[in-house]
């Protein structure tokens, strides 16, 4: 990886594309890329059971890499070694003996148990002890232990409602935000998504999650942050959901344990701007207006089909 | 059963006989595929409604009940009909009666089948109404259109059929051979188009 | 088939157009589909542009194209051209290339048949493709544009709601049409191969590349037929005002959007098998007979196939693992589709066995298949991180699932059609193609398109969201920025690449040496034929003695290869010269 970190300096990309015969107007410069280090890897992880991801990854790329390299040196030295020379023969061998067939299936089993064994073993054990493992808040009505918020995914912005004081959804004192996802740090959190049009898939790439907000039900989603992930971080949708598709982010914060209860403490003012937000988001997208009304939110499903 | 050749004592079928049951087979099972699409969907958002038919729907009126009743026994008669019109080789105008007596029913399908949308039409109950309307139009709609499928292809052998029967000239063997193919293919359509209603049927009136 | 042969027919629209002779209309399919893999990839390179070169406008095309927004892809536009760039490189190239194309010229030639079993529906099927193209092209020109959803089509994007231009229903009509071409294709094939394989050649006597085409037929017959059903009720949503993919909120009298991903996708996961068994197959012939050694285990490949034909419908769950479907479900997909490395692991193996102590030929067909066992390879391993649920959480929907399906049913199939086109060409076209310039088209392809579907997997895996004409709305995704354009650099000189095959395929065609009738020394009954092969292919139907990888074989001494239709009690009967 290191070998990639050098930017591609722009002479480098414009001779390319003049080799290619493609680039033949005169005068055009190839817009270098705004200098930010490259990265190669994903975003910092920031939760919990990210490194349960990031490991798995590595783990995989490992054994795969074998295969790929022995396959490849395979290749390689059959083209060069085995090249045709004139007046030989190649070893008249069809391998269709019952001992080949055995053979090649016992082959075939090892590279299952031996690579997609423990993929598939720690798949498992990560989506039912972790990425799945939703908490429960069945006899939780205050967010002390799992911070519950609600999700209304629309073209192109997210939606959040905390349940504010008294503990109850769809209330006059919830707390609602237009692309502003705050969440006390170290605190587990779960969400209750849905979607108002079209399917998205609400993605944090920082916590290695995603789970799509379809129109019409409510799935759900959780993660809990580590106790050093204090920062700004993104939320983004990674399904297709219309031409403005790539565009809909929301920022994503955690705060500390004090810079959380003062923000939840101002909640009648952050509803409001998410009012006044609205309305400026509507006027970006003109289209939007029309179809859009606005009152929304649900009262908290302890039991969730999922 | 169909034969080879019209002259041949026992019945060989002609290469191309085969190849076209074969080809006829492959064709039916791929068709199948679409109606057992249709019910997997259905039940997909069958199962998903809290209460079935919605609570907002009212019950299918008695008559329309009897028509599909009837249209069973239409449809399981045709086909008996249909076997007879078959049962035996294709050189007596017999089979001609009894694919005349398979489209009558088939007909007779139809027409109701066009009662029971007016009858659900007049109180108010159409296709965009909701989930439940759209199915019941589409599986009967979709079964429908492939009754009146059949009763054209009935007609494109009847002279074929007239042929082998002996009325007017006499066919070459190559073009006996074709004409049995084509009816006997058409026939293999109905008898699928029957199977497909009894399942139509099932999934829309028992579950 | 009986005895007697048909005359051939003389008017050119008999001859050329409304032609029954399978060779015509494998050579209508491939032209057609020549012609889709053009349109698709320049789609490919004015997308790939945008990402990178933000603001710039494409060099001549966009200022041709769209000279309304100053020559840029505007963002809606860039939703139509991934959208139709997908639908046409799946149902407009590859398929009538591999499927349509070679399948119908090698199916009957490999058999020892004069013709396909259904001639007439041969045709009917091109014809019915035709229609499915002209719709497609024609929903770039309705008011609204072009469908642009994403060649998946989720609904409710797909609704009238959200595309209210009639882009959409072509689309659909397209995919109708296109599904009746296959189906008829489909009941040819697997009867022709039934019924009308020369006498002596059973199942295991075929050569791989019709055991490929015949099991892609089998899943197009099956499957195809649950896309047609799912888009029946999509056009009824359209069009009647029905609700079978509606949502059930928002004051919508609901069914479920989520219906459409199910049948998209059990449709979905046996295409993609659908695309790569016929080049499969194609590669493990030409494997054995470009190293002069018999394909090593040639019936375990041949039941790998089948094994994967039959997972192939088991398995499409994994597509939906981030919907809210029931983890048990999900857990049940992620097990049956890692046992898909099974068979996938035996081909391999058997490849590897079949090229080592050969006394392999670099000809460019033999180039390209050893890229394309490269490329899946690669291809194939990255599946791995997306069966599997826990890794597939992140890498969902990101350019790592971009970069897996290019490797294996893009870049894979891409080697494998130009594996066949440069292998019968001389056969179908009765002219060699140029070597020297197909070896430089294969280097000058292999290196850019390895490192364009690589460096997807690492933006992917680096977070990158699939579907973004930009990546400067978000932070995170800045620093990928230089090797997005990277990724560009090399697909513009894969796409440069491509005009030597361009020039090679039409210089050979018109210009290039005449082809002896076995130019390659290949055992298979097409090579017994003269280049090209007469109207109605054998004056008599071969029997068959021999299977169709003997090469090297020790009884016969004084050349390498056999073929299939030489009698070993009789020796030089009927050689490649026979007629
Ligand atoms: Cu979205
Ligand atoms: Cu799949």
């Amino acid at each position: 990886m290191r070998l990639l970190k050098f930017a591609p300096p722009a002479y480098l990309t414009k001779y390319a594309a003049w080799l290619t015969g493609i680039y033949l107007a005169f005068g055009h410069g190839i817009v270098s890329a705004e200098q930010v280090p490259a990265r190669y890897t994903p975003p910092t992880d920031i939760s919990v059971d990210g490194h349960l991801f990031d490991s798995l990854f590595i783990l995989v790329t490992w054994m795969i890499l074998g295969l790929f390299v022995a396959m490849t040196a395979i290749l390689i030295y059959s083209m060069i070694a085995f090249r045709q020379k004139p007046g030989k023969r190649a070893v008249y061998e069809k391998g269709d003996s019952k001992k080949d067939a055995v053979k090649s299936v016992a082959f075939a089993i090892a590279i299952f148990l031996g690579v997609d064994g423990p993929l598939l073993g720690f798949s498992h054990r990560d989506v039912i002890d972790n990425f799945w493992n939703f908490p429960n808040t069945k006899e939780i009505d205050n967010d002390k232990d799992v911070l519950r918020v609600e999700v209304l995914a629309q073209q192109w912005a997210w939606n959040f409602r905390y349940a504010g004081k008294d503990g109850k959804f769809n209330t006059a004192d919830d707390i609602v935000t237009l692309n502003d996802f705050r969440v006390p740090v170290g605190r587990k959190v779960l969400l209750q998504l849905t979607s108002k049009d079209v399917i998205h898939s609400m993605f944090l790439p920082n916590c290695r999650i995603k789970r799509d907000a379809n129109p019409g039900e409510i799935t759900r989603m959780w993660f809990q942050t580590k106790n050093d992930a204090v920062g700004d971080y993104q939320i983004a949708c990674a399904q297709m959901c219309g031409y403005a598709h790539y565009l809909m982010q929301g920022s994503f914060k955690v705060l500390s344990e004090q810079q959380w209860t003062d923000w939840y403490g101002e909640s009648a003012r952050i509803s409001e701007n998410w009012a006044t937000a609205q309305n400026e988001f509507e006027g970006k997208h003109a289209e939007l207006k029309a179809r859009n009304n606005y009152s929304w939110g649900w009262e908290w499903k302890s039991q969730p089909p999922q | 059963m169909i034969a080879g050749t019209v002259d041949s004592k026992r019945v060989a079928l002609a290469p191309r006989a085969i190849d076209a049951r074969i080809g006829m087979m492959l064709f039916l099972a791929s068709w199948g595929m679409v109606f057992l699409t249709l019910f997997f969907s259905y039940a997909v958002l069958r199962f998903q409604a809290p209460v079935w038919p919605p609570a907002d729907v009212p019950p299918l009126p008695t008559n329309v009940k009897i028509f599909a009743w009837t249209n069973t026994i239409l449809m399981i008669v045709s086909s008996v009909f249909l076997k007879n019109a078959f049962g035996r080789r294709l050189n007596s105008p017999r089979s001609i009666v009894f694919v005349g007596a398979t489209m009558l029913c088939g007909l007779v399908f139809l027409f109701l089948q066009i009662e029971t949308w007016l009858e659900l039409w007049r109180p108010g109950m159409y296709m965009s109404d909701g989930t439940y309307q759209s199915l019941f139009y589409l599986l009967t709609g979709f079964h429908a259109l492939h009754v009146a499928a059949g009763l054209l292809l009935f007609i494109w052998t009847l002279p074929g059929l007239r042929a082998l029967a002996g009325i007017g000239p006499r066919p070459t063997a190559d073009r006996a051979i074709h004409y049995e193919v084509r009816a006997y293919s058409v026939s293999m359509f109905w008898h699928f188009v029957d199977v497909a209603w009894l399942a139509t049927f099932a999934v829309v009136y028992f579950t | 088939m009986d005895d007697h042969i048909h005359p051939e027919p003389t008017s050119f629209i008999s001859k050329y157009i409304f032609s029954h002779d399978h060779k015509v209309i494998a050579k209508q399919f491939i032209f057609l589909g020549l012609f889709g893999l053009l349109f698709g990839g320049v789609m490919a390179m004015i997308i790939r542009w945008t990402i990178a070169y933000p603001g710039e406008p494409f060099p001549v095309l966009g200022k041709l194209l769209f000279s309304d927004t100053n020559g840029l892809l505007s963002n809606d536009r860039y939703a139509m051209f991934f959208t139709m760039h997908g639908t046409i490189m799946i149902f407009f190239a590859i398929t009538p290339i591999l499927i349509g194309g070679f399948g119908n010229f090698t199916i009957p030639l490999m058999i020892g048949a004069r013709d396909m079993a259904f001639p007439t529906l041969n045709m009917l099927s091109f014809w019915a493709y035709f229609v499915s193209v002209l719709f497609l092209a024609g929903s770039f020109f309705v008011p609204g544009g072009a469908s642009a959803g994403g060649w998946v089509a989720y609904p409710p994007l797909a609704s009238t709601q959200f595309q209210a231009g009639w882009g959409h229903t072509f689309w659909l009509f397209a995919i109708y049409f296109v599904g009746a071409s296959s189906t008829m294709g489909a009941i040819n094939y697997i009867t022709t191969v039934i019924r009308l394989r020369a006498p002596g050649m059973g199942w295991f006597d075929m050569p791989l590349t019709i055991w490929g085409l015949w099991l892609t037929a089998v899943l197009n017959a099956l499957f195809l037929p649950v896309l047609t059903g799912g888009a029946i009720l999509m056009i009824l949503d359209r069009v009647a005002g029905t609700h079978f993919y509606t949502a059930a909120s928002l004051g919508q009298k609901g069914g479920d959007p989520i219906l459409w991903q199910h049948l998209f996708w059990i449709f979905g996961h046996p295409e993609v098998y659908i695309l790569i068994l016929p080049a499969w197959g194609i590669v493990s012939d030409l494997l054995s007979f470009f190293s002069r050694k018999p394909a090593f285990g040639y019936r375990v490949t041949a039941c790998a196939m089948i094994a994967i034909t039959i997972l192939s419908a088991l398995v499409y769950g994994h597509h939906m693992f981030t919907t809210g479907m029931s983890p048990m479900l999900s857990e049940s997909f992620q097990i049956l589709t890692m046992i898909i490395s099974i068979p996938a692991a035996i081909f391999f193996e058997n490849w590897l066995h079949t090229i080592w102590h050969g006394q392999i030929r670099l000809a460019t067909p033999m180039l390209f298949s050893l890229g394309l066992v490269f490329v899946f390879g690669l291809g194939g391993l990255s599946g791995l991180y997306l069966g599997s649920i826990a890794t597939d959480l992140y890498l969902h929907d990101t350019y790592f699932v971009v970069g897996h399906f290019h490797l294996t049913m893009a870049a894979a199939v891409l080697f494998g059609s130009f594996a066949a086109i440069y292998f019968w060409f001389p056969k179908m076209f009765g002219r060699m193609m140029n070597d020297t310039l197909g070896k430089i088209h294969f280097w000058l392809s292999v290196v850019p398109l390895t490192a364009v579907f690589v460096g997807m997997l690492i933006v992917g895996y680096a977070g990158h969201h699939r579907r973004t004409p930009s990546l400067q709305a978000y932070e995170y995704l800045k620093p990928l920025q230089q090797m997005n354009v990277w990724i560009t650099v090399a697909a513009l000189s894969l796409g440069a690449a491509q005009v030597l095959f361009i020039i090679n395929f039409f210089m050979s065609l018109f210009a290039g040496p005449k082809a002896p009738n076995n130019p390659w020394g290949v055992g298979t009954l097409e090579w017994m034929l003269p280049s090209p092969p007469k109207y109605y292919n054998f004056e008599k139907i071969p029997n068959i003695y021999y299977g169709p990888h003997e090469y090297g074989n020790p009884s016969v001494k004084d050349r390498d290869w056999v073929g299939q239709w030489e009698d070993p009690k009789n020796p030089g009967s009927g050689g490649p010269n026979a007629h």
